[in-house]
């Protein structure tokens, strides 16, 4: 209850700007029949995210609510969902009720869901709900049904926004026995691949057919913008030179970061194939190496290592969500203080006394995620 | 317990770190240091506005402020506070930082205002007219490194003029 009011109190005190905005443009492209992906520069959201909007756009005419409420709404929805989804996860795991209910109430009481959903207004939480009901669909149950429906979540997940795209290779290995590995199940993984990346290829072709090599070159040129994790420190020190909070190596940072990210994939999937059962720990695993390594990462992707984490009753997520907080915090209030205060207050951004906590979030942040990242990985190899 | 402590003692060693790091981001000076002393100058703050840190330093001014009782105490915090302002904007005029200017402009013009118009300061701060005569000149000397009637020239004129006012 006391995180349906904070949402409720951040959405309806909330303002239609910065994501938001762009969110509404994209709806409106997609109800005028324009091509989404040529028309807005910033447009890296496959279809069904930008069908989302479409239909946001419609309550938005039919019900005379502000669009920002309306947009807001879903991903706390879906919090929800995943709160619910949560519980059930642990009760199968045979947690107790009452530590199932804190665990699940860690989650749905955390404040950087709680920001990003509500008062940022970004649908992370969305396709997060789908990869954890893919994961909980393998784990629990074996037919041949069930895992046609869970490579369908992560479809939809990779349908909405592209992220969990990064662990379909974790999918696709799950159990997979390499000294047993045998036509069925090559077939298996054949199908999964297909049912999942099939759905996505398909809703793309209008947009390509119309769009050309342009659509295509700029959804796979998205680097991602450089709000958190070591380019918030970098950023941070830099800001003392003259108050410059662009980077002049970002472009060699990112393909940098791109590469080691890939590296470190190789070195996890190299660990999977030992213990291909643990798809929720080593989903969670590249989560934390995308956050530790990759200089691109947009202040929202926090939200993606929530829900594995809380499954798996991970105690460091506390000092995680405290420093992602302070980060939150910080960022917000240096680049953008109408996204996190609202209506509350008409602060103006870039003033430098806030560039300080922004810094400090940071640096305990990156550290805590390298911690994380190397006592997770520590861990797996000796379990 | 452990954890938290672990990460407020690297936050500290980073903070301390980007502080030490910032002296590498100066660049040459537009007028000497001894010109400026020539003229007046005595020396640069040890945190300037362009520092993470800047905003402990507003704290700890702030909380002395609040520590004061007399009125001769108010007046010896503000006779620091001007000459505090005025080394910080001499700082970031001369190192170039001229994102800071705005900010670091308005903070001295505006405390500038607030000792010109207070009966408690009026006449008392600086305490001379040829401490603010050195002021000015200090600024004039920047100021005429740049092109007369430019942008820059004007900003600068901004923080002369209002420190005429004091006399």
């Amino acid at each position: 209850m006391l995180s349906i009011l904070a949402r409720w109190f951040f959405i309806t005190h909330g303002i239609e700007g910065a994501d938001v905005s762009k969110f509404r443009e994209m709806g409106e492209a997609v109800m005028k029949g324009v091509n989404p992906y040529l028309v807005i520069e910033y447009n890296i959201y496959p279809p069904l995210g930008l069908y989302i909007e479409a239909l946001n756009i419609i309550l938005f005419r039919f019900l005379h609510l502000p669009f920002d409420i309306i947009h807001k709404i879903w991903p706390n929805v879906f919090d929800l969902l995943s709160a619910i989804l949560i519980y059930k996860f642990l009760i199968k795991l045979n947690v107790t009720p009452y530590k199932s209910y804190f665990w699940t109430l860690l989650f749905f009481l955390n404040p950087i869901s709680i920001i990003i959903s509500a008062a940022h207004g970004q649908v992370d939480s969305i396709p997060s709900f789908f990869v954890l009901l893919s994961i909980y669909l393998l784990t629990f149950f074996k037919s041949q049904r069930t895992t046609l429906y869970a490579a369908l979540c992560l479809s939809i997940a990779i349908s909405i926004k592209p992220n969990p795209l990064m662990l379909l290779p974790l999918f696709l290995l799950f159990k997979v026995n390499l000294s047993q590995i045998t036509k069925n199940v090559i077939k298996e993984k054949i199908i999964f691949l297909f049912v999942v990346i099939l759905p996505v290829i398909i809703s793309f072709i209008p947009y390509i057919l119309d769009g050309g090599p342009r659509v295509i070159f700029g959804l796979f040129s998205y680097s991602g913008v450089y709000d958190i994790g070591y380019a918030g420190v970098m950023r941070g020190i830099f800001y003392q030179d003259n108050a410059s909070i662009w980077l002049e190596q970002s472009e060699q940072l990112l393909q940098i970061g791109k590469v080691v990210f890939l590296v470190g994939m190789l070195g996890v999937l190299y660990r999977y194939l030992i213990d291909s059962d643990q798809l929720l720990k080593v989903c969670l695993l590249v989560y934390l190496l995308f956050f530790g390594v990759y200089f691109g990462l947009s202040v929202q992707y926090i939200v993606w290592i929530l829900p594995l984490a809380v499954v798996l009753q991970d105690k460091r997520l506390i000092p995680f969500t405290i420093s992602g907080l302070v980060t939150l915090v910080g960022f917000y209030l240096f680049f953008g203080p109408s996204i996190l205060l609202g209506t509350l207050s008409s602060q103006t951004p870039y003033q430098s006394k806030y560039m300080i906590i922004y810094f400090v979030g940071n640096v305990i942040l990156w550290s805590t995620t390298l911690w994380w990242l190397y006592d997770s990985f520590r861990k797996s190899k000796t379990s | 317990m452990k954890a938290i402590k672990s990460l407020l003692l690297i936050a500290a060693v980073a903070v301390i770190i980007s502080t030490l790091s910032a002296k590498f981001f100066e660049k040459e000076q537009t007028v000497p240091l001894s010109e400026l002393q020539r003229n007046g100058f005595k020396k640069y703050d040890l945190i300037n506005p362009n520092l993470l840190i800047y905003p402990l330093k507003n704290i700890k001014e702030n909380t002395q402020y609040f520590l004061i009782h007399t009125d001769s105490q108010k007046v010896n915090y503000y006779q620091e506070l001007f000459d505090s302002r005025f080394n910080e904007l001499v700082y970031v005029l001369n190192f170039k930082k001229t994102d800071f200017w705005s900010e670091s402009m308005n903070r001295y013009n505006n405390l500038l205002g607030v000792i010109n118009t207070d009966p408690l300061y009026k006449g008392k701060i600086p305490g001379s007219n040829k401490k603010i005569d050195e002021h000015i000149n200090v600024l004039r000397s920047i100021q005429d490194r740049y092109p007369a009637d430019t942008p820059y020239w004007r900003l600068i004129k901004q923080s002369i003029d209002a420190t005429e006012g004091l006399y």
